[in-house]
């Protein structure tokens, strides 16, 4: 298995990917994901759980259909 | 009490990484637990093998109990071997009782967990994680992986795989990844493989425990611990062998997991409710500072070296403490801990104890002789589960490439018997961790003795893929290494103290070990020391300590020196071991001891108390403590410290027992005894006449003889020119240092025991030491006329080495609280005899016959006077 990267030298961290991805909730509900997923998805969509994984992957897929559109 | 817990593993978390990531504010949910709640150290057992550490915590039994004996075992058809199953756990885990109880648990990612056991709940088995790294290369979830079944179709989707993770999830952890030679390096891969399964449990995690009832809940990670064998070589500060390239690339991938570990935490924790009582814990810590290795050292689960003794736990609910720290936990606590929590009894034949100080308010814990032996429905499997279908062959590839498991030999009967022994080794490590050296030196012999099948060519050459064999394994070598049981039945022999057997062993091990790669010094300077060879010892040790100084080196130093009282020497050394390693409770214990020799009675306390927040379960850090507070005239707090050396203790403590009468009875009297002995009798005592050879210690046995003492005598040396009425001495004396177990026909007798033999009386008895001084000249002189030597001469070098041996007494005298000790002056005998016989008569507690011992005085027989 090879990694391909598409982007060089992108210097952030956890910390702003928690900013950027999950806030902290009480609730179940998957509207609290009320910010925009891209198709790479995020570490604070995978550390927020099937909700995320879930969100994530039908993000990546429409981006992709897209894409080979 | 709460009804609802949740468990949650964390492989190989250790607070040295997680302490400063909490101070910088990165794991917020973890800090969150800990002020809520009591963190503390958990302790490890030997082997520190995952999958049997996390089957204590599941069972609260140790592995000889709970039958997992290694990280793969062989099929119940003997024709394979495999990564362990649950079909290895002998003993029921929590959910089995929670099951038969009526509760509801959720297990996800356990090891081992596969076949996912049928209990009422949901079981998520730690082959759902594990998928082929290859995208082209189906990955079904097999039968068994899932209970129930019908939960496969729900979750089969939240397997996340190697190839989908992106730069979003690699960067944050690897800056600089763009700049890996993928080519070269795996790390990306290893990267991308345990972030794949790690959230795969995750995702599973948070759906059971979103969407099915529970009343406990386990989850395990072994995201941490599988980043720190790939990664923590890169770890700050930059070890020199590490290119400068690697660690810049690498260097944050660790604290990296810690830190998405804790946002794991942090969305777990906000699917509970304010009912649910929560544990994190670790089976282990990892090495991260000098002691990590670079070059792992050729033999299976090597790199469990990396293995600290030292978990984590942080437990926080509606009845648990707030903000305190914990002491003394070990793995199998958590099971009967978890157990009182449900308010179920825990197992007499469980090896742990609820940890009742973490509880606000504490229940007292109900027990049943066993789980094992009741009928019922405990959500087991009803048979073993023969197929094939088991054997897997991406688990077994993790398990090579972590270096736990050797790639299994070309020849599966090879592979079998190979997996057989470790298992039994496994064990005996096991045994000799429970001080069971019996048992352990039976498995360890057994597979000594076994005849192994060597290697022919044709198993070289299928084995190396033309590669260089990294085993050095040559035609005619067998298959089996037995290098390693060697090892362990050196360390046990050092254990009991049988330093011949331990010399046969090192002599065995460095023959076999002709490169000499394993690392003998320690083994020989205890050897020396075993055998009073205290000089080499200590050359021995400074070599290797010049070599390449490390904590345990300075530590053994320090031993040394404590045995030949060189406090000072002793401090130092205790004090660098320190520097090394500051978290070791047996550094602190024994510099606690050395400073109260030294009379630093406060820092003395303050070390005892480190070394007992460190293991709790440290029976001589507590009697230290003990020392040190009766030394400072705090008896109440003394007597308590002793007390819990006394209970502690698997073997009955006779020193903590003597030093809590002393205690009480200062108490009572509150008073000290100048010359620390209490003129009464002591039920079944034994009456030591002792002092330096020729310093009227022959006179003072006669005395008692006739005053009515039993003598302890075997009549073996017989009256010469030099003592005249006889020696009354007895030939096992000679050899205490080998075998004390005659004092027990000592006891309400007395019996001659030289000075320098004094420190090894057994503290299982009470003694009244009478110790006969004279003076030094005199002695030595009459010493020198004995053995037909010029008396005009008095050697310097004798007369330093007799006044040394009376300072040891001194010190001996002093911590040992079963002794009680009067000087005599050789000349007061027999010159003022009423008096001294009035003082011994007392201080043994007995009427004596006076007039018999005053018949014994023949001043005639005082020759070298000075």
């Amino acid at each position: 298995m090879q990694i391909i990267f598409r982007t060089k030298n992108i210097d952030y961290y956890i910390i702003k990917q928690i900013k950027m991805g999950i806030r902290p909730s009480k609730s179940n509900n998957r509207k609290d994901l009320n910010f925009k997923i891209t198709e790479k998805g995020s570490l604070g969509l995978l550390a927020y759980g099937d909700i995320g994984l879930r969100e994530w992957r039908k993000v990546k897929k429409e981006f992709y259909k897209k894409d080979s559109e | 009490m709460s009804k609802k817990v949740l468990l949650i593993g964390w492989d190989a978390a250790d607070w040295k990484l997680i302490w400063p990531l909490i101070a910088k504010g990165q794991m917020p949910a973890l800090k969150r637990l800990i002020e809520k709640g009591v963190y503390g150290n958990m302790g490890t057992m030997d082997p520190p093998y995952s999958p049997m550490l996390w089957s204590s915590v599941a069972t609260g039994k140790t592995p000889d109990k709970h039958g997992v004996h290694g990280f793969i075992e062989i099929m119940p058809n003997m024709k394979g071997i495999r990564p362990v199953t649950v079909n290895s756990r002998k003993a029921k885990a929590l959910w089995n009782i929670l099951h038969h109880e009526g509760y509801k648990s959720n297990v996800v990612g356990w090891w081992p967990s596969f076949p996912a056991e049928p209990i009422n709940g949901t079981v998520v088995s730690d082959k759902f994680q594990k998928v082929n790294k290859d995208p082209k290369t189906k990955s079904p979830i097999v039968k068994g992986t899932i209970h129930p079944e019908a939960l496969t179709k729900e979750i089969h989707d939240l397997r996340m795989f190697p190839w989908e993770i992106t730069e979003a999830h690699i960067l944050p952890f690897i800056p600089n990844a763009a700049q890996i030679d993928q080519e070269k390096d795996q790390g990306l891969q290893s990267f991308a493989k345990i972030m794949a399964e790690n959230t795969s449990v995750h995702a599973a995690s948070t759906y059971v425990m979103r969407e099915k009832e529970w009343d406990f809940m386990a989850i395990y990670y072994d995201l941490i611990d599988h980043f720190c064998h790939a990664f923590m070589k890169f770890h700050p500060p930059k070890q020199r062998a590490v290119p400068q390239n690697l660690f810049e690339i690498y260097k944050d991938a660790v604290v990296s997991a810690y830190r998405y570990q804790d946002m794991m935490l942090e969305r777990t924790l906000e699917l509970i409710g304010e009912d649910t009582t929560v544990i994190v814990m670790s089976d282990h810590g990892f090495e991260s500072g000098h002691k990590r290795i670079l070059k792992m050292p050729k033999y299976p689960a090597a790199p469990a070296l990396e293995h600290r003794q030292f978990g984590i736990f942080v437990a926080a609910g509606p009845n648990i403490k707030q903000n305190e720290k914990v002491f003394g936990l070990g793995l199998i606590d958590i099971a009967p801990t978890i157990l009182h929590l449900f308010g179920l009894p825990i197992g007499n034949d469980m090896d742990g104890k609820p940890a009742l100080d973490i509880f606000k308010k504490i229940k007292p814990p109900t027990y049943i002789e066993s789980w094992e032996d009741l009928e019922g429905d405990f959500g087991q499997h009803q048979q073993t589960d023969e197929e094939d279908q088991l054997s897997d062959h991406e688990t077994m590839q993790q398990l090579i490439d972590l270096g736990y498991i050797e790639k299994p030999d070309g020849k599966i009967e090879n592979a079998i018997l190979k997996t057989s022994c470790d298992l039994k080794h496994n064990l005996a490590r096991v045994y000799s961790g429970k001080k069971n050296y019996e048992k352990a030196k039976a498995l360890l012999l057994y597979l000594i003795h076994a005849k192994y099948p060597v290697y022919e060519e044709k198993d070289l050459k299928k084995q190396d893929d033309n590669k260089p064999n990294p085993q050095g394994i040559k035609v005619g070598d067998p298959i089996v290494d037995i290098i390693p049981y060697y090892m362990d039945l050196l360390t046990i022999s050092l254990a009991e103290k049988d330093f011949d057997e331990a010399e046969n062993y090192l002599n065995e091990l460095r023959t076999r070990d002709k490169k000499f790669e394993i690392n003998t010094y320690f083994s020989e300077a205890k050897i020396l020391l075993g055998k009073g060879k205290v000089q080499q010892a200590l050359k021995v040790l400074n070599d290797a300590k010049n070599n390449r100084p490390n904590s345990e080196v300075w530590y053994q130093i320090g031993k040394i020196y404590m045995q030949t009282q060189k406090f000072e020497d002793a401090k130092e050394a205790f004090e660098k071991a320190l520097d090394f390693e500051v978290d070791k409770a047996k550094f602190h214990q024994s510099l606690a001891e050395c400073l109260l020799r030294l009379g630093d009675y406060e820092d003395a306390a303050d070390h005892a108390l480190t070394s007992i927040e460190l293991v709790k379960y440290f029976p001589e850090a507590h009697y230290t403590l003990g020392e040190a507070l009766e030394k400072m005239g705090d008896l109440e707090h003394a007597k308590k410290a002793y007390d819990t050396a006394a209970k502690l203790k698997p073997k009955t403590h006779h020193r903590a027992e003597k030093a809590i009468e002393n205690v009480e009875e200062k108490l009572v009297k509150q008073s000290e005894f100048a010359d620390k002995s209490d003129y009464k009798y002591r039920k079944d005592q034994i009456v030591i006449v002792s002092g330096l050879p020729r310093s009227g210690t022959s006179l003072m046995m006669q005395m008692l003889h006739k005053g009515g003492i039993e003598v302890l005598t075997d009549h073996n040396r017989k009256p010469d020119e030099s003592n005249p009425k006889g020696y009354f001495e007895y030939n096992p004396v000679m050899s205490i240092h080998k075998d004390n177990s005659w004092l027990e026909l000592a006891q309400n007798k007395s019996v001659k025991v030289v000075a320098p033999l004094l420190k090894f009386l057994s503290p299982k008895y009470r003694y009244k030491v009478i110790f006969m001084n004279r003076d030094l000249a005199e002695i030595i002189k009459s010493q020198q006329k004995m053995i037909g030597k010029n008396t005009d001469i008095l050697p310097l070098k004798l007369f330093e080495a007799y006044q040394k041996q009376l300072k040891q007494v001194e010190i001996w005298k002093n911590k040992e609280p079963s002794v009680e000790i009067i000087y005599l002056d050789y000349k007061d005998v027999l010159n003022q005899t009423e008096a001294v016989i009035g003082k011994v008569s007392s201080f043994i507690g007995l009427d004596l016959n006076a007039s018999e011992m005053a018949a014994c005085i023949d001043r005639t027989l005082y020759r070298n006077k000075v």
